[in-house]
């Protein structure tokens, strides 16, 4: 077998980068393998934070870091869906919490027993029937016992501020012994379709087997490498390209879930933290001017921005191969989803943990890279036509940027979810989906598309009886909730106040 | 839905039987009228028939109580499948249905295996799977529910006479309202305009109209092939056998807890184990054998006298371009077929079965249901093409010309990529849906002479003398705990004794 990777270098900023080289160093740093960060200058501003879905979970117990320790550091909470609101027209706001609802009768899901509920004439809204978009609602958080855990999946992604959780993240990258190096890039050195060398400001040449590019946008190295056409874009499909990014006083007590607004031209997202909250507008700038969104932020949040407020250009899309030769494309240099379904971490998690999985064997051929490629494609398309159905199903009527969207004929993969939700509430899987059939069923039920039709087999419970089930589980529902503490206390409870220096578990 | 809907199965055997079960158990009465057509002057294909673990969540689905249904087919319990000269003549490996090893160190146990072996600290693969050591001790037990116990990381599977699971499954259909009619159809009657199949028509004269018809008439095909015209994609490159000649033969003690699958120079030959006698048959290429050679090769290789005249069975590898059009479903051998090297035949009933009553439809078939019908078939089938070319590909024989041919042919661009980057690194990729999981894989890969070169560099994080202590407990716990399971032969017989089938007329 070939010579093994002896060294692997990121070079980037934010979270790409840090997250990067945080993973490659925990995973391959007593194995023999040499980490380098060289860091570029950071655009990431105090202001700045993320909201992550509860794959991010798994993501630190890979890393082996303590959840409530890095939460402190980070000033975050925990979030257990995001509200949309304003995106239907005059539909109801609706939940998606992260929980399926109900729970299955006779083989038939839930969901088509509530459509055929619904159809008699049952007014009690798809949410109702899940554990944690009721605890979400009441701000709480689900803590589970044996019959809540047979009936819910609940679970709950993060609010993280940036700067903070990029520290805590930084320590423990050096304390295992990440060889860090800040600087700002010269040049880039490639020959054969491979990447041999960067060369800093400073005059140094760095070389290594393996590169990762965290360099976002401008993906700086792996750009020379890769053929013209590489570079998809979703503004077709998501056509915001502008984000603005304020703060806000802390929402005390705090609430257990991001609510996120449609508006004229663009959508509003307020994301709760511990000391303040987060407000992230996104706006097409073809149909707006950033000076009008300012005011927007404030009204429609109906919060007091302080400090600056900032906007950057951020156009949706991706790589078709985030890795060519000997370099891998991670995070939004590899693909730029709209942050719309707290997506932001998401991609970066997921293409990291492939990385350690699919690390090359050998450092002078890596045909590792057509899995990881396909197995990326595969998650941001997932991603993609998840956020793309949230703006093809507006009922905005009137609204330029709206209209135009929902006339875009949906991309393939998505238009096959959306015909088969349509004819019967079903969801047409893949094998690598980020969401499951329980995100999109609450979501296209939340955005008001109807199936046409139930799966006939729910017509064997006899009403009585599904009456009856639906009764006992909104009982059910009711109590646990009641049960649970509050988020605030929870947090009070899991995120001492004093300052610690480790974050590992 | 107030009027029932009228399905006609055209067809008995276990195809339409197990249709016809299965709707019995959810629509039949109330929501639908269920007739299946059959006429007993046609055989069925049914032998003995090996199948997977997936049949017992179709049987659990249905209701069917596992023991009696053993006893009323004379099955016995499979643990896996002995493959016998295949890759190279002399060799002996077993495909189990379970694990091999336990995770361990934070990658999959094939990993840390390659990289023991290669320090020459691993004992072969079989020891690390209690299925096989089960299968090679002609051992039986059910798995465990607890998963810290090595005893729970495996499944089981039956052998049972097909056509007595087809009467079986009669008489559990039959007294919840299948109608079923006698009778030879010898004309199908259209709509002209739809295209769809208004009715059957028998040789009594009769007409039998529906709704729906599903095609349940085996390699007749006669509503997809010979109504429909469904085009027929022919898969005979890549798997050349087109024939195969069966016989039973009287039992043989001791009863293997697995299928036997011996490769012959023209094809293979298989050996199914049941309570009351013994299948048999061999599977081969017309262009390299006669029916005659292939049946005396046949009756040679016996090991308990014949019990009747071998058969010949004709066929072709490949599916239908779709199982589903208009008012027609295909399921089984009318929309494709597989030979039964992996006992994939009632698996691919199943599939279509499930497929149907998760998208049961209404009065018209909604083409959104139909496509995602024909997705999920077809993702079945092409998914087993690709394991089942496998076989046949990877090997080194020399002593004739159909295994030289395999050797040499251009396999799907999706399985050279597999076989690759399992030499390369043991990687093995993990379906969500669909056939085959990563053991099996495993198995046939090594078991016919692809070894891994390298493993996940990952795997290094732990220390070899941990890894290499931790297989050898395992190995040791394997092997008490198989020796402590009852023998095959003797769990049947306490469990599910068949009563003596009736002397042969």
């Amino acid at each position: 077998m070939s010579a093994p990777i002896r060294k692997v270098m990121v070079v980037g900023e934010g979270a790409g980068a840090w997250l990067s080289a945080l993973t490659l160093q925990r995973s391959f740093g007593k194995t023999g393998v040499a980490v380098e960060l060289v860091e570029l200058p950071s655009a990431l501003r105090p202001e700045d934070g993320w909201a992550t879905l509860p794959s991010q979970q798994a993501f630190h117990n890979l890393l082996g870091l303590d959840e409530t320790k890095l939460l402190r550091a980070a000033s975050g909470v925990y979030s257990l869906g995001q509200r949309f609101s304003n995106w239907s027209g005059p539909q109801a706001a609706f939940m998606h919490a992260y929980d399926t609802h109900g729970a299955s009768l006779n083989h038939v899901s839930f969901y088509q027993h509530w459509l055929r509920a619904r159809a008699s004439g049952l007014k009690v809204p798809l949410e109702a029937f899940s554990l944690g978009a009721a605890a979400a609602a009441q701000g709480r958080f689900v803590v589970f016992n044996e019959s809540t855990q047979a009936f819910s999946k609940a679970t709950y992604g993060y609010n993280l501020s940036a700067l903070g959780f990029l520290k805590a993240i930084a320590r423990v990258a050096l304390h295992l012994g990440l060889k860090h190096t800040a600087g700002e890039l010269a040049s880039v050195k490639h020959a054969n379709g491979r990447v041999e060398s960067v060369t800093l400001r400073s005059g140094e040449t760095l070389t290594a087997d393996l590169f990762v590019d965290a360099t976002g946008s401008a993906a700086r190295l792996v750009r020379h490498l890769e053929p013209n056409d590489n570079f998809e874009s979703w503004s077709r499909w998501l056509p915001c390209d502008r984000t603005i990014v304020a703060s806000a006083p802390v929402l005390d007590p705090v609430p257990a879930f991001n609510q996120v607004s449609a508006f004229r031209s663009g959508w509003l997202g307020i994301y709760p933290l511990a000391n303040r909250t987060l407000l992230r507008a996104r706006y097409a700038s073809k149909h707006t001017q950033a000076e009008d969104i300012v005011d927007t932020v404030s009204a429609l949040s109906g919060m007091r921005v302080e400090g600056d407020v900032f906007t950057d250009e951020w156009t949706t899309g991706a790589r078709r191969a985030h890795w060519v030769g000997n370099c891998v494309a991670v995070g939004d240099t590899a693909a730029r989803p709209d942050p719309v379904d707290a997506t932001s971490l998401h991609l970066l998690q997921s293409g990291l943990s492939w990385l350690v999985a699919m690390f090359p064997v050998s450092r002078t051929e890596m045909p590792e890279a057509a899995v990881f490629n396909a197995r990326m494609l595969a998650q941001t398309i997932g991603v993609r036509d998840f956020q793309a159905a949230h703006f093809k199903l507006n009922r905005r009527f009137g609204d330029p940027m709206w209209d135009d969207v929902r006339e875009q004929s949906p991309p393939p993969t998505l238009a096959r979810k959306l015909d088969l939700f349509e004819a019967r509430g079903e969801i047409s899987m893949n094998d690598d989906e980020s969401f499951q059939e329980e995100n999109w069923t609450s979501i296209l039920n939340g955005h008001g598309l109807v199936p046409r039709q139930w799966d006939p087999l729910a017509n064997a419970v006899p009403e009585q009886e599904l009456i009856a089930n639906f009764q006992g589980m909104l009982k059910f529902i009711a109590s646990e909730v009641q049960a649970m503490p509050t988020l605030q206390s929870h947090l009070e409870f899991t995120t001492p106040q004093a300052e610690s220096d480790y974050i590992f578990g | 839905m107030t009027d029932p809907l009228d399905i006609v199965i055209v067809g008995g055997g276990t195809a339409g039987w197990m249709t016809a079960a299965a709707l019995a158990a959810t629509v039949a009465g109330r929501q639908a009228r269920v007739r299946l057509i059959e006429s007993d002057q046609i055989g069925t294909v049914g032998v003995g028939e090996a199948t997977l673990p997936q049949m017992k969540d179709f049987n659990d689905f249905v209701g069917i109580q596992e023991a009696d249904m053993m006893k009323a087919t004379q099955a016995t319990f499979k643990l896996g499948i002995e493959f016998r000269d295949w890759g190279f003549t002399g060799s002996s490996y077993i495909h189990p249905f379970g694990e091999f090893g336990q995770p361990m160190g934070g990658v999959d146990f094939i990993h840390q295996w390659v990289r023991a072996r290669q320090a020459g600290e691993a004992q072969d693969i079989e020891t690390y799977s209690y299925a096989i050591q089960a299968c090679r001790q002609g051992r039986f037990d059910f798995p465990v529910d607890d998963k810290q116990e090595v005893n729970s990381t495996y499944a089981y599977a039956y052998h049972l006479d097909a056509g007595l699971y087809a009467r079986y499954l009669r008489g559990f259909a039959e007294p919840k309202g299948v109608e079923r009619i006698e009778g030879r159809i010898v004309d199908v009657e259209r709509d002209d305009e739809t295209g769809f199949v208004t009715a059957v028509k028998l040789e009594s004269g009769e007409s039998v109209g529906g709704d729906y018809f599903i095609d349940c008439s085996g390699f007749n095909s006669l509503l997809f092939d010979k109504t429909l015209g469904v085009p027929f994609e022919d898969w005979s490159d890549w798997l050349p056998c087109d024939r195969a000649v069966a016989v039973p033969s009287e039992r043989v003690d001791p009863m293997t807890p697995y299928t036997r699958s011996t490769a012959l120079e023209a094809g293979w030959q298989w050996r199914i184990p049941l309570q009351h006698r013994t299948g048999n048959g061999y599977v081969f290429c017309s262009n390299y054998i006669s029916d005659a050679e292939a049946s005396s090769r046949l009756l040679e290789n016996l090991d308990s006298p014949a019990l009747a005249d071998p058969r010949v069975l004709r066929f072709k590898a490949g599916r239908r371009a779709c199982s589903w059009q208009g008012n027609c479903i295909a399921v089984g051998l009318s929309s494709g077929f597989l030979e039964p090297l992996e006992s994939t035949s009632i698996y691919l009933i199943q599939v279509a079965i499930m497929a149907l009553t998760q998208l049961f439809p209404g009065r018209r078939p909604d083409p959104a249901l139909v496509a995602e019908f024909n997705r999920l078939v077809d993702y079945e089938y092409d998914r087993v093409r690709d394991f089942l070319i496998l076989h046949y590909h990877l090997n080194s024989r020399d002593d004739s010309a159909l295994w030289r041919r395999c050797r040499e042919m251009p396999v799907p661009d999706s399985l050279r990529e597999k076989m690759e980057m399992f030499r390369r690194r043991g990687f093995v990729e993990r379906y969500r849906f669909g056939l085959f999981a990563p053991p099996s894989w495993i198995s046939v890969y090594m078991g016919q002479g692809l070894l891994p070169e390298g493993f996940e560099p990952f795997a290094r994080n732990a220390s070899l003398a941990t890894v290499t202590d931790r297989m050898r407990t395992l190995a040791g716990n394997i092997e008490s705990r198989v020796q402590a399971m009852p023998r095959h032969a003797d769990f049947v017989a306490d469990y599910c004794p068949a009563d003596l089938p009736e002397a042969p007329a």
